[in-house]
């Protein structure tokens, strides 16, 4: 699900449980899972094998210094 | 008076544990009308308490720094026979039958407890404003904020309603009140201290710790609530400020900052490196993300503690931190577990920061305590909303687990407090103590 197509469910699904105050800070999540999504800390099944950060002594992580 | 001033008089019998809780009894009767501090205050309690502790000093049965010394607990910690509200209607009836951890090892220390403090409901908001219980009030500035979870006991401490306190932080909700109610705060590392009996917001970010007068009184409660067998005796001496090596976090822990915290919080560390520390600039290259991370995951913790109760009495919660439990509940798995990767990225990037260094420094809060109900607060940049705002500074070391102080460093105009913010390496409570107690010495000395 996209987080466009989750935000739509999201809002509709709160104005039918009668919460309509919802729709506005939903928005902002939203915003906010659009951000974890782009991070480049997450995989893809078809890029390279993946680095566990907790044992990443020897391989940089994504923006190390 | 502080812990450190009274324990040694109580020692010596020439201050009276009842004569002293009774002080704090009568700041809680004449200040808590205004400031909503104390949810419930256990008075006889407390004098059945301090007499008994009176009793067994004089009879040479002396436990330690903290016996028959004032201490309130934030309410949503257990005190056996005593409601634990979580500062909501939904928990008004709820009695606790038996002590949380933290709080069987403080009894065991001696400690006299006066009450239970006011908290944003459930530990879900920064400025105990919403409060099953009433807003509670800055000891300062009555139309202002005293920053929260932890609200009720940053004011107690404040005012000398109790020498001590225990809060929770699960995303800075001890060092966030602590900062600006102008006392200090810690943090210790994640599970260091027992949060068994605590009303969880986040389990994976809560900690539990002290609220103090001073970086001494916050070792001597923090080494109580430790377990037995990891208690040390007295205190640790201050760290020599000459070549310590303190790393400022630059970039987006410094991006939005109101002009006043900016200003003294560098002068600040300015003061620090003309004493001999040797102060450099690192990086935590995900910061930016931070924000997003910490939601996901609050957000699906609480989504799971709350779900029962929000189906079947959801009008016992305030309007405001229902709200966000109901919106909490559209976190989806795939992006919650995007925000569990990210918390381990953190937790490295810090670890890489502190690679070097003693302690990292930077500020507590963005921004000093806010007007009640603002909801965006001027700052370098532009208008932030008051909540990213609270959580900007103190959320990284919830997300990566290191131990954190808050400890005073001056005032706004309108002497409102700033806080100076010290994270130290995992493990390593003790030093970070060190340095806050050497970077204690030297702002006072400044000032």
């Amino acid at each position: 699900m996209t987080v466009g197509e989750w935000l739509e469910w999201a809002k509709a699904d709160a104005l039918k449980r009668g919460l309509p105050d919802l729709v506005a800070p939903l928005e902002g999540l939203a915003q906010a899972t659009e951000r974890l999504r782009a991070a480049d800390w997450n995989d893809s099944a078809d890029h390279a094998t993946p680095v566990d950060p907790g044992h990443a002594e020897s391989r940089t992580l994504p923006g190390a210094k | 008076m502080t812990i450190a001033d009274a324990a040694p008089r109580l020692a010596k019998g020439q201050l009276k544990s009842e004569k002293l809780t009774e002080e704090c009894l009568s700041q809680i009767e004449a200040l808590n009308p205004k400031l909503n501090a104390f949810i419930t205050v256990t008075a006889d309690a407390a004098l059945t308490a301090a007499r008994l502790a009176d009793h067994d000093i004089a009879g040479g049965r002396y436990r330690g720094p903290l016996h028959g010394i004032p201490v309130s607990l934030k309410d949503l910690v257990d005190l056996k026979g005593i409601r634990t509200t979580a500062g909501s209607l939904v928990r008004a009836s709820h009695v606790a039958t038996d002590d949380a951890v933290v709080t069987s090892r403080l009894r065991d220390a001696g400690a006299v407890f006066v009450g239970k403090t006011n908290l944003h409901e459930f530990a879900f908001g920064t400025t105990t404003e919403d409060s099953g219980f009433g807003k509670a009030h800055h000891p300062v500035d009555q139309s202002r904020s005293p920053g929260g979870s932890s609200g009720g006991s940053a004011i107690a401490i404040a005012t000398g309603m109790s020498l001590g306190t225990v809060g929770t932080d699960t995303g800075g909700s001890i060092r966030i009140p602590a900062a600006i109610c102008g006392i200090v705060g810690l943090k210790p590392g994640w599970g260091e201290i027992s949060a068994s009996g605590v009303v969880p917001l986040s389990r994976q970010l809560d900690h539990v710790g002290p609220l103090a007068a001073s970086v001494t009184d916050a070792w001597l409660q923090y080494n109580a609530m430790l377990p037995a067998n990891r208690q040390t005796t007295g205190v640790p001496t201050a760290a020599s400020l000459k070549g310590l090596r303190l790393g400022v976090p630059a970039g987006y822990l410094f991006d939005r900052l109101d002009a006043d915290v900016e200003r003294v919080v560098m002068s600040t560390i300015d003061t620090l490196r003309r004493a001999g520390a040797i102060v450099t600039e690192v990086a935590i290259p995900h910061a930016t993300e931070m924000a997003a991370i910490y939601l996901h995951l609050v957000f699906g913790d609480a989504a799971e503690y709350h779900a029962r109760t929000l189906l079947s009495r959801p009008q016992d919660y305030t309007p405001n931190v229902r709200l966000r439990l109901e919106m909490a509940r559209y976190v989806l798995a795939e992006d919650y577990i995007r925000a569990v990767r990210g918390k381990a990225v953190i937790a490295h990037e810090v670890d890489r920061a502190l690679d070097g260094l003693d302690a990292l420094v930077l500020p507590a809060l963005a921004i000093p305590a806010p007007p009640i109900g603002a909801a965006t607060m001027p700052v370098k940049g532009g208008p932030e909303a008051v909540r990213a705002l609270m959580l900007r500074c103190t959320q990284p070391f919830n997300l990566s687990g290191h131990p954190a102080i808050s400890i005073p460093c001056g005032h706004a105009h309108g002497g409102l407090p700033i806080g100076l913010q010290l994270a130290g390496h995992h493990g390593q409570t003790p030093a970070l103590v060190q340095a806050a107690l050497a970077a204690e010495r030297a702002i006072a000395n400044a000032g």
